[in-house]
């Protein structure tokens, strides 16, 4: 990697990732115990300084969030080593229907509260799977390769998601 | 259910742009000097431990390279001084940060 290329990399890591890892990290990994930007920037200054080891062959989102998704199962690990507890997701009561149907579905910001209650609902790594495939359009293999998961898995976990966020949206809709 | 993947995305985006107006890191304004910054070594071994003092001391060896220059203060001064490049912003708070400076 030249030094052109190199300074910029690390001037989307700098910006643009940082935005989106700190939502990577609430997303997925709330158990850690530790401040969301503490670990953020744990992850950039991993990324920084392995900057020059960055394959150019693969997508810099897949690099980074390797890089997060790995740092965050470590403290996982770690914290669950040491016996604490992990703090629960939270289970918020869904409202009562009071939003336009499927069929009058909008982005209107009721909706995405809704959705995030949704994703929230969902398991940790159909989550995962939803932001990496969904929000940052990432292949099944760079997901892979992020999850350290079977690409099959990745797949079935991705059908799983949409089918349980559908179910929930349906029920909710229901009520 | 309709447009289920656009909802997702739209919600998701919607996070990351709440996420983007907010500083990064959330430290004092005291700590955000611009250009330089000054790091005890002391205040580096009480926090960080022998580890920190490695940390530091491999960074000071030579020109770094995101850029950053680091010289110690004089010869015998336990202070370093820590220049960072303007692109380096990140790092500079970074160090900050990491020595609780």
């Amino acid at each position: 990697m030249d030094a052109e290329e190199r300074e910029e990399r690390e001037h989307e890591l700098c910006h643009t990732y940082i935005p989106k890892l700190r939502t990577f990290v609430e997303m997925n990994f709330r158990g850690t115990g530790e401040d969301t930007d503490d670990i953020v920037q744990a992850i950039l200054e991993k990324a920084l300084f392995r900057i020059n080891f960055y394959d150019s062959r693969y997508s810099l989102a897949t690099w980074v969030y390797s890089i997060a998704a790995n740092h965050c199962r470590d403290l996982l690990r770690r914290r669950r080593r040491r016996g604490e507890r992990m703090e629960p997701l939270e289970n918020p009561d869904l409202a009562p229907s009071q939003y336009p149907g499927p069929e009058e579905l909008s982005l209107s910001e009721h909706d995405r509260t809704r959705m995030r209650r949704l994703l929230e609902q969902l398991p940790d790594r159909e989550r995962q799977v939803i932001y990496l495939s969904i929000y940052e359009e990432l292949g099944f293999r760079e997901i892979s390769r992020i999850m350290d998961i079977p690409v099959g898995t990745a797949k079935y976990l991705k059908h799983k998601a949409r089918a349980r966020i559908r179910t929930m949206w349906d029920k909710e809709v229901e009520r | 259910m309709r447009d289920l993947d656009v909802l997702v995305r739209e919600t998701i985006e919607d996070d990351v742009k709440t996420n983007s107006a907010k500083p990064f890191p959330h430290i004092s304004a005291q700590h955000r000097v611009p250009g330089h910054g000054w790091i005890n070594l002391g205040r580096v071994m009480a926090i960080a431990g022998i580890a920190g003092l490695f940390w530091i001391s491999s960074l000071v060896q030579g020109p770094h390279p995101l850029g950053l220059v680091i010289e110690k203060a004089a010869p015998t001064s336990t202070e370093i001084r820590i220049v960072m490049e303007k692109s380096a912003d990140f790092v500079k708070i970074a160090l900050f940060r990491k020595t609780e400076f």
